[in-house]
């Protein structure tokens, strides 16, 4: 075969491989990886799907517990109020000043309302209303507890708490 | 074999050695063949193409000798030649069987040959002809420089077919200088002569000694001459006498000769070549159409199955996403609530637990207590002397659920006043 024809057909054959990568096999390729990347990403969320389904009761009976243990949506200031009366009822601790106030909406959180609250007993007293506290039917996040001794023998203490409870609003109801 | 083709005279045959060219002009199929020996020598012809194409082309054009249509005759060891069988084979296997054919008697690799197959032979036989793919490229080229179409390829042997006998002496008066003397009679065909017409003497003694030489050894009579001249002249006449003083029974006649041996004509070879060519030209494109087709087919295949499962999944996927979503939204509130629904603070553990840290018989006591940020406690007190602080402090340091201990303030001797930060975790 003459150099001129080897020349020609070596140019001509790459040529077209180029131009068969360029506008054919480069294409199927990346068709064929996005679809291959797809069918992984969809395998993946239907394996993590089925896990939280298998969950999905569990899911639900957490969700329930957390709906009752959340102030109701209308007289939720009564109803933390009637609460703390009865923990001080209970604890005979001599509280000063109750101030409920409602959170600032929030992304993060979800609607609660913040309780200051001062109050002046013995330490028998102050440890019975935290156990009450503790025992509530309502949820409490503890966001501040501070005991002064008003004496050197600790019989006079000082207690500060700022604490918060969920609101069962209507949003939260129903995910 | 014979001729199956219509051949178009008058026809140039050129005879291509390494060194040489030959010629002979057939004027019809029964005209004697007589190469000229006018022959052009050449340094391997094959590599000076067009030099020796222009040489020709002047001769021929000079001498007015058409060379439109030419057979080339080249030596038998460059175009080899098999005679098979077919035996019935079908259409479709005979490419087959002729490569094979070739493969075993053609001593030439498949992709150095050009094979040529002349079907002319009677009944089931066939003749297979393969010549190197190199030389019939020089040859195409000179004729294709020549302005010639090769009407034929013949294997220098195979221009004259062997008789049975040899029934007279062919003497061709080519001109009033030359004799061409042949015997007909294929080893004759090898002794064909050149006598030099000067004069009368020279050409009586030359005939004599020739005719000696072509005489058969094995009967005492004479071969009849037959002389043949386009124009009959004084030469002819003399050539005559002296042919009948030496003895020999002499016709004369035109150069309409009856050749008694058949021309062994071959078929046309550009249009079996040019049908092979476009056969296996076919037969790629067909199979790299087929191989193209396979594989687009299986791309297209794969694809499909991929589209498929993809399709599948997210049918599933559909299906159980709403409650999957609704799920997620109820595990990301629920996370977003840990701090309300934890049943257990921590913060009230760790007044418990520090409480348990102090001594229970007054040697200690808590001044305050501050905690914060959920874990970070702030504790002062006092003490009665230095003996219970320190113990304490070991207590705290060795408890678990304490870290970060830094002691802010002591103070005092008897009694002590601290003031200490740490870090309470749940375990």
């Amino acid at each position: 075969m003459p150099r001129e024809r080897i020349l020609l057909v070596t140019t001509v054959g790459l040529l077209s491989l180029l131009i068969i990568d360029r506008f054919v096999i480069t294409p199927i390729y990346e068709l064929w990886q996005r679809k291959t990347d797809e069918i992984s990403e969809l395998e993946s969320k239907l394996s993590k799907a089925s896990l939280l389904l298998e969950r999905k009761a569990i899911s639900n009976e957490y969700w329930n517990r957390a709906q009752a243990v959340m102030l109701p949506e209308i007289g939720y200031e009564n109803a933390l109020l009637t609460c703390v009366n009865d923990w001080r009822e209970k604890s005979q601790l001599n509280i000063e000043r109750v101030k409920p106030e409602l959170s600032k909406p929030s992304k993060i959180k979800p609607p609660h309302l913040i309780c200051t609250l001062n109050a002046r007993g013995t330490f028998d007293q102050i440890i019975q209303f935290l156990l009450n506290m503790r025992q509530a039917q309502i949820g409490i996040a503890l966001e501040r507890c501070e005991l002064i001794s008003k004496n050197d023998h600790g019989h006079d203490l000082l207690l500060n708490l700022r604490f918060s409870c969920l609101i069962n609003h209507q949003n939260e109801r129903n995910p | 074999m014979k001729s199956s083709h219509s051949w178009k005279f008058p026809l140039l045959i050129l005879e291509l050695d390494e060194h040489f060219f030959r010629y002979a002009l057939l004027v019809s199929e029964n005209s004697p063949l007589c190469f000229s020996e006018k022959t052009f020598e050449v340094e391997q012809w094959h590599k000076n193409i067009p030099e020796s194409a222009r040489e020709l082309k002047s001769f021929f054009e000079s001498e007015k000798i058409p060379y439109s249509r030419c057979v080339i005759s080249i030596p038998s060891q460059q175009l080899f030649q098999q005679e098979i069988e077919f035996q019935n084979l079908n259409a479709e296997y005979v490419h087959s069987y002729l490569m094979l054919q070739a493969d075993q008697f053609i001593p030439l690799h498949q992709n150095d040959r050009v094979l040529i197959h002349s079907p002319d032979l009677p009944h089931d036989q066939s003749c297979l002809f393969a010549i190197a793919k190199t030389k019939l490229n020089s040859i195409q080229n000179l004729c294709q420089l020549l302005n010639a179409k090769i009407t034929a390829l013949l294997p220098k042997q195979a221009l004259l077919k062997p008789t049975l006998d040899c029934e007279h002496l062919q003497v061709y008066q080519h001109n009033n200088t030359q004799l061409n003397i042949a015997k007909l009679h294929p080893p004759a065909i090898k002794k064909m002569s050149v006598v030099l017409l000067e004069n009368r003497d020279s050409v009586s003694s030359e005939l004599r000694q020739l005719l000696a030489t072509l005489q058969p050894e094995t009967t005492s009579s004479l071969l009849p001459i037959a002389l043949t001249t386009a124009k009959p002249d004084d030469w002819t006449q003399i050539l005559v006498d002296n042919f009948k003083a030496l003895g020999c029974d002499v016709t004369l006649s035109q150069p309409e000769l009856n050749f008694k041996s058949q021309l062994n004509f071959l078929n046309p070879i550009e249009p079996n070549t040019i049908h092979w060519l476009k056969k296996e030209s076919f037969k790629t494109w067909t199979l790299l159409l087929s191989v193209a087709i396979l594989i687009s087919s299986s791309i297209a295949f794969l694809l499909y199955f991929k589209n498929k499962k993809l399709q599948e999944l997210n049918a599933q996927w559909l299906e159980i996403q709403p409650s999957v979503t609704q799920l997620q939204i109820q595990q990301e509130k629920l996370q977003s609530y840990r701090d309300w629904t934890n049943g257990s603070p921590i913060e009230l553990n760790s007044l418990d637990q520090i409480s348990a840290i102090f001594p229970e018989q007054g040697q200690a006591w808590l001044k305050s207590f501050d905690l914060k940020d959920k874990n970070k406690i702030n504790l002062s007190g006092m003490t009665k002397n230095n003996t219970v602080w320190l113990t304490i402090l070991k207590k705290m340091q060795a408890d678990s659920h304490i870290s970060n201990l830094e002691v802010l303030q002591v103070q005092g001797e008897s009694p002590l006043t601290f003031s200490i930060r740490f870090s309470w975790s749940k375990l």
